[in-house]
């Protein structure tokens, strides 16, 4: 899988793309159908969506990096707030020169894409929101456990909240060396900047069309959020996905790909 | 010594975590930053030393095909973590011996973005000793643990004497803007952290992160018509120490004989030197070097490091930089301390500044205390 890196703002930033190969400081080939833009989730990193852009390629142009210090790319610590995520993306899309495109955003990443479309509304052509609503409710339980990985009083352990029961193993191998990637100092950074963030008041606003893909078992705070955009966003609509979690891309790759497809073809109507 | 070597120029890779470089690449950016801060080029290097984690036996000459060089003097000794010192020392001869001018020392690493297990892998199985010990699950960070658990039991030295190195290098590294660990930490912390392999917990443990650097070796008189003010090198010594476990003791090592070689060369004192750059793969390394040093006799180790004498402003300041604990260890870190003692003697450290300082020395361990190790010591001076 092509996958290149990307100097913003002088973070050298891992981009992982489909179709040719292109040389240093050329943008991948990214005429094909809808530009499609993944955003990985707290401590994860562009990995997790590798079948989904195989999923999309032949009709569409799918595009995912890893945030600084997350995954492949330089930095060593979270950018700290959802704002200043979404204003890194948008000088990506800005070094990419990338057209109008849609936002495919898996927890902490939807709320990124949230705050890209609602700021910039002209550059997003529509949004898909993994396990995602219209506010972040990080329990404090989960930021006091990776600051006690981060000072070294606890070890780091793969968080199964995320997961579906009976998740079957294959899952958990393709998962776990995703997870190592990331320095538990960048994982701790998100979940602050992720706590206490809302879009509730602005979604109003929201004019590009937006499917919130939700896991049958995702936890009740997250689904309410999911349901308070609904409410909040007259352009969002759900699916829920029957046996997952939050962590659809790595438990349900395949259905996350059709779903999203379905999506885009949508927009294109 | 016959004619005197100084150091000509420096360079610190400030990168702590490069996914996307090569080791050969940070190499190469660090000879740039060295050689054109002392106002050479590559075209004048003709001695070329280097080392690294991920160099092979042909290492040197891959990197030497890397940098489009024809040195004709080349030096690949890998003695572990200290080689850089070591290197220093032998260019100091190659120079006086007329075999080359000019001598850039390198190394780059991408240990951290490799995820390379570093303390707790095994130990190498190629040494004859090594069939006998393997088996029994030796990792790095056991070897030095060992020691310090001897230690512990000989002279009762205690995990917050211990801690007190951990805790100092954080609070050096927060006053280096490049450091990877910048959050000062307390005793409670590196204690209440958890244990890696008793007595030694997470932060008693250097970090693991890319990076490297880059040394520029020369004649005195050359240096001085550089670009930068030269520091001398007034003594060295280097050695490797016991197979055996146990023998002739864990807890001696090989810089008594590399530290004492180094002191008679340069015919200076303990007294003499203003700050140290000491070798911190673990904490028990820097307390088990001072006293084969000689800063302080055997089992005095653990009050020697307390009460603030190692700390910016104390009577010994170690590691300005922040260390391995603290502030980078890409795999081998020998170079780092020598690059920290220039830019110190140089006066160009800023908030970490030695005030005044003019004579330091630079002690680089390799491989495992209690086994396997090499010892390689520099004393450095300002150009006087």
């Amino acid at each position: 899988m092509p996958e290149k890196y990307v100097y913003v703002d002088g973070v050298a930033t891992l981009l992982r793309h489909r179709g040719p190969t292109t040389l240093p400081e050329v943008a991948p080939d990214t005429r094909r159908g809808e530009v499609v833009l993944f955003l990985h989730g707290a401590g994860g990193n562009s990995g997790e969506f590798g079948a989904a852009l195989d999923g999309l390629a032949s009709d569409h142009s799918p595009l995912a990096f890893d945030m600084p210090a997350h995954g492949r790319s330089a930095g060593l610590d979270s950018l700290g707030s959802i704002e200043e995520m979404a204003d890194f993306a948008r000088r990506l899309v800005d070094k990419l020169g990338l057209r109008p495109l849609v936002l495919v955003g898996h927890g902490l990443g939807g709320f990124v894409a949230q705050a890209f479309a609602l700021t910039s509304p002209e550059r997003v052509r529509g949004l898909v929101l993994i396990g995602a609503g219209a506010h972040s409710e990080v329990p404090a339980e989960w930021i006091e456990r990776w600051r006690r990985v981060t000072e070294g009083k606890e070890q780091r352990r793969l968080p199964l909240e995320g997961f579906a029961p009976d998740t079957p193993r294959e899952v958990f191998q393709r998962a776990f060396p995703e997870f190592l990637k990331t320095d538990p100092r960048a994982r701790y950074g998100d979940l602050r900047a992720a706590q206490g963030w809302s879009a509730a008041d602005r979604l109003a606003e929201l004019r590009a069309p937006c499917l919130c893909i939700v896991g049958e078992h995702e936890r009740e705070a997250a689904t309410a959020s999911v349901d308070a955009l609904l409410e909040r966003a007259p352009t969002a609509r759900k699916v829920v996905l029957p046996g997952a979690g939050h962590e659809i891309p790595s438990e349900q790759p395949e259905a996350l790909t059709r779903s999203i497809h379905q999506f885009l073809g949508e927009l294109a109507r | 010594m016959s004619a005197r070597v100084a150091l000509a120029g420096v360079y610190e890779h400030p990168t702590r975590w490069a996914p996307d470089k090569t080791s050969s690449q940070i190499m190469a950016e660090s000879a740039r930053g060295a050689l054109q801060e002392c106002g050479l080029a590559l075209k004048d290097v003709d001695g070329l030393f280097a080392a690294g984690m991920e160099m092979g036996a042909m290492g040197v000459v891959q990197l030497a095909e890397y940098l489009n060089l024809k040195p004709r003097y080349v030096d690949g000794t890998n003695i572990g973590g200290s080689s850089f010192v070591a290197h220093v020392r032998h260019a100091a001869g190659a120079i006086q011996a007329g075999l080359c001018e000019v001598a850039l020392i390198l190394y780059g690493s991408t240990a951290a973005s490799n995820a390379m297990a570093i303390g707790t892998a095994g130990r190498a199985g190629s040494d004859p000793a090594a069939g006998f010990v393997s088996p029994y699950g030796l990792t790095t960070v056991g070897g030095y643990a060992m020691a310090a658990r001897r230690h512990m039991h000989l002279y009762g030295t205690r995990s917050e004497q211990l801690a007190e190195i951990a805790v100092t290098m954080r609070r050096h590294a927060a006053l280096n803007p490049a450091a990877k660990m910048r959050q000062e930490i307390t005793i409670e912390d590196v204690l209440s952290s958890r244990v890696i392999s008793d007595p030694l917990h997470l932060l008693d443990c250097c970090i693991i992160s890319d990076g490297g650097g880059a040394l520029v070796v020369t004649s005195l008189e050359r240096a001085r018509d550089l670009a930068r003010p030269p520091v001398q090198l007034l003594g060295s010594g280097e050695a490797v120490w016991h197979q055996e476990i146990g023998a002739p003791d864990m807890l001696s090592i090989a810089a008594s004989q590399s530290g004492a070689e180094a002191f008679r060369t340069a015919g200076v004192s303990h007294d003499d030197i203003d700050f140290a750059m000491i070798y911190d793969s673990f904490t028990i390394t820097v307390l088990l070097t001072l006293e084969s040093l000689g800063f302080c006799k055997p089992g005095e180790g653990g009050d020697f490091v307390s009460d603030g004498r190692i700390g910016l402003g104390g009577a010994l300041p170690l590691n300005l930089d922040g260390g391995g604990l603290s502030s980078n260890h890409p795999g081998m870190r020998g170079i780092f301390l020598v690059i920290e003692a220039v830019k110190q003697l140089r006066g160009e450290c800023g908030d970490r500044q030695v005030e005044g300082a003019e004579t330091a020395l630079a002690h680089g361990t390799g491989g495992l205390l209690s086994t396997l190790h090499s010892g390689a010591t520099l004393i450095l001076g300002r150009d006087r």
